[in-house]
């Protein structure tokens, strides 16, 4: 087997720091082979992929020691555009990558680049969308896609230019099970017909089964992992005991008093995006008090609209949620505000601090926490995401895990009593992503109550109390978690 | 296979909107009477309504207008037609110097509202991948023809990127319900949004450079620029309208 893919990097070394941020990797990857790199948070991954795809150095300023060939031709210097057809390249986020107006149009857009007739172009823009799963979303302006539709419909225009070799950076982080195995059945069949693919994840036993080997990456010293010792000791509660987290101190519990009905109720709640799309239809769902539940379904299914509700950053179009008693889109909205906190899937939009540490005491500083409590809280966070050695450097120079994880230490820094958060686990790897989410239990275990949007059902299972599942809007049902159906 | 967006953007051929908006820009420096400016952006109020435009952000735009409207009247009053001070003068006080220079400040931000309705009505109706083709028909090489087109679709997307940044913000604690509040969030809302927009500009041009862009002075394009008959004949009737406001 020729090999299409050598890699032999002694060093890459982002500008302005002393730590190379990848060492020592060395590999090949043959004709047709399927390669998947793995390694944890922060272990380098991604710089891997931007060199493979010859991003560093043209985008992103860095120091390479060592050798990349693809195809037989050194890539060191190699003008991006001349790669075309010959590297495929789907980056971490993938919403960033869509160019075009509808979907159609955006998988058209390299073949139409590289001047294939127009019939071609379609031949292969109906293919590949086949091939994701998106036929049908032709005319889908991208805007409108979830997060794992986005990704699916870019994987379909990396795929339509026929590269010989694809480089993919966590290309299942957004996918729900079904999408995953699709992609990953896929990725084998076109790796048999001679495509060489490059699958750098956090979750390598997603792919595992369809791959030819894994290469893993030890973290560098540039960035940190989350410190899974951190997590609190055992609690009294059974919910505490469950997760296996420590009771909240009595300074953490909430200054003020919410009058009402303790936790989330959703009454018949349906909401309708502008233009007529719903986005959530007559879900009824009480979230109790010191309780987590996991909301599970499919790209699309709803979960990320009916979450925004919970801190009124939507409002039911008809019937009611109310948390705590208050409308959360209503005009105590501010006092609510104050309380509750959510994650959001992509850690970018919310972090504009200089530093990790002026990060942290963000949400703490616009609630109006005395200085003292915020230096406190603050250490307390820092040493449970275990980014000690980080406190001073600017959260954009982490990884996007990285980046993830601050995010979430941000959030529960501010002690919300009600914690929603959207796929706070994507692109982490288990041990981290099970960290994080032990994390967010802490929350149920101090009396809050947490909503977890996800569609990682295995992982949620082993943290959360009930698991409801939703289905184009709907919310088809409500259960225990597999290991206390077991138990009871 | 049709490529229009479900959003109903592009449902005209682009030239038949190129033709609208030269003869609303025409209309608007050209035309002398105030009084025809006004009922023309009265029209163009509901042309825009017509053809899809959110009430809103027309709201937006003439408020906009309306701002650089009051500023113009200011600048006038304080100083005066020639650049002098109108209150060393005593001019900024007397009455019959008021009225002419409200009356003109109006007309010039019923003009400028005219523009700015007219290029909203012309991104609502023009599929920005249409307006490519067009261009580079016209032998514009692709890497600026495809300008245009990218520019159109980064601003929707930037005003998603603000609304995920302010509502992420908001959900963290930070007060947006007053002007004060919202002026005070400039920052934690302002930077994320500038190194967002950074970073994805950077991500989009290693997207495209990587998917073939620029390769090829002439690519293909998924479907073909047609016009119809009717569009022909009310693209022809508009380039005359245009004429004669240039002629008479």
């Amino acid at each position: 087997m020729s090999a299409v893919l050598e890699v032999s990097l002694e060093t890459v070394t982002y500008e302005g720091s002393s730590v190379p941020a990848l060492s020592g990797v060395e590999f090949s990857v043959g004709e047709g082979e399927f390669v998947v790199v793995s390694g944890r948070v922060g272990a380098g991954k991604s710089t891997l992929c931007h060199c493979l795809a010859g991003a560093i150095p043209c985008y992103y300023s860095a120091e390479v020691d060592g050798k990349i060939r693809v195809a037989g031709r050194d890539l060191g210097g190699a003008p991006i555009g001349e790669l075309a057809g010959i590297i495929g390249y789907l980056a971490q986020e993938s919403q960033a990558q869509i160019v075009e107006g509808t979907v159609a149009e955006d998988v058209a857009f390299g073949p139409c680049n590289l001047g294939l007739p127009r019939g071609e172009v379609r031949r292969r823009v109906e293919s590949c969308l086949e091939w994701v799963g998106l036929s049908g979303f032709e005319t889908r302006d991208p805007q409108t896609l979830s997060g794992g539709e986005a990704q699916r419909a870019v994987l379909a225009g990396v795929i339509a230019l026929h590269p010989r070799l694809l480089i993919l950076d966590e290309p299942l982080a957004e996918l729900d099970p079904s999408g995953r195995r699709l992609v990953a059945q896929g990725l084998r069949e076109l790796s048999r017909r001679g495509t060489s693919v490059l699958l750098a994840t956090t979750r390598p036993d997603q792919v595992r089964p369809f791959a030819d080997r894994t290469v893993s990456l030890s973290p560098g010293g540039e960035y940190p992992s989350a410190n899974p010792s951190g997590v609190g000791g055992v609690g009294k509660s059974g919910a505490a005991t469950r997760l296996g987290i420590g009771s909240r101190s009595p300074e953490g519990r909430p200054e003020k008093h919410v009058p009402g009905e303790p936790g989330v109720r959703f009454d018949r709640c349906t909401h309708v995006y502008p233009g007529g799309r719903a986005g959530c239809t007559d879900v009824d769902l009480f979230l109790e008090p010191g309780g987590m539940v996991a909301l599970l379904g499919v790209n699309g299914s709803g979960k990320t609209t009916l979450g925004k509700h919970v801190n009124g950053l939507l409002r039911a179009t008809t019937g009611s949620v109310l948390v705590d008693g208050i409308d959360p889109a209503g005009k105590a909205r501010g006092l609510l505000r104050a309380r509750t906190g959510f994650v959001f899937q992509n850690p970018d939009y919310q972090l504009f601090g200089n530093s990790v540490e002026e990060e942290l005491a963000f949400g703490l500083r616009v609630r109006g926490t005395a200085r003292d409590e915020i230096k406190r809280r603050v250490d307390d966070a820092v040493s449970r995401f275990g980014l000690e050695r980080w406190r001073s450097a600017h959260p954009h120079r982490l990884s996007r895990g990285q980046r993830q994880l601050l995010a979430v230490a941000g959030v529960l820094a501010a002690d919300p009593s009600v914690l929603a958060a959207d796929e706070p686990t994507s692109g982490l790897d288990p041990e981290t992503a099970l960290h994080v989410l032990r994390e967010l239990g802490s929350v149920a275990a101090r009396g809050g109550t947490v909503l977890l949007m996800t569609h990682d059902a295995e992982l949620a299972s082993t943290v959360v109390d009930r698991l409801a599942v939703m289905e184009a809007g709907f919310l088809r049902s409500s259960m225990l978690p597999s290991r206390q159906r077991v138990a009871g | 296979m049709t490529a229009r967006a479900e959003s109903g953007r592009g449902r005209v051929d682009p030239r038949l909107s190129s033709c609208w908006l030269l003869l609303i820009a025409a209309c608007a420096l050209a035309v002398e009477s105030g009084a025809l400016v006004a009922g023309g952006v009265a029209c163009l109020l509901v042309v825009s309504l017509l053809v899809g435009l959110k009430l809103r952000l027309v709201g937006h735009g003439l408020l906009a207008t309306a701002l650089v409207g009051l500023q113009i009247f200011v600048m006038r009053w304080v100083f005066g037609e020639e650049g002098v001070l109108a209150a060393g003068m005593g001019a900024a006080l007397e009455g019959g110097v008021l009225v002419p220079i409200l009356s003109g400040s109006a007309e010039t931000a019923a003009r400028l509202g005219a523009l700015l309705l007219a290029a909203m009505q012309f991104h609502q109706l023009t599929r920005p991948s249409d307006l490519t083709q067009l261009l580079t028909r016209r032998g514009i090489p692709h890497r600026w023809a495809a300008l245009p087109a990218i520019a159109l679709r980064f601003v929707p997307l930037m005003q998603t990127e603000l609304t995920a940044v302010w509502e992420s913000q908001a959900s963290r604690g930070l007060p947006t319900e007053r002007a004060r509040d919202k002026l005070k969030a400039l920052l934690p809302v302002g930077l994320p949004f500038v190194y967002r927009s950074m970073r994805r500009a950077n991500e989009l041009a290693l997207a495209m450079e990587l998917r073939g862009f620029g390769v090829l002075a002439r690519p293909t394009f998924l479907s073909e620029l047609r016009m119809s008959p009717a569009e022909r004949a009310a693209s022809a009737g508009l380039l005359v309208a245009t004429l004669a406001v240039l002629l008479v």
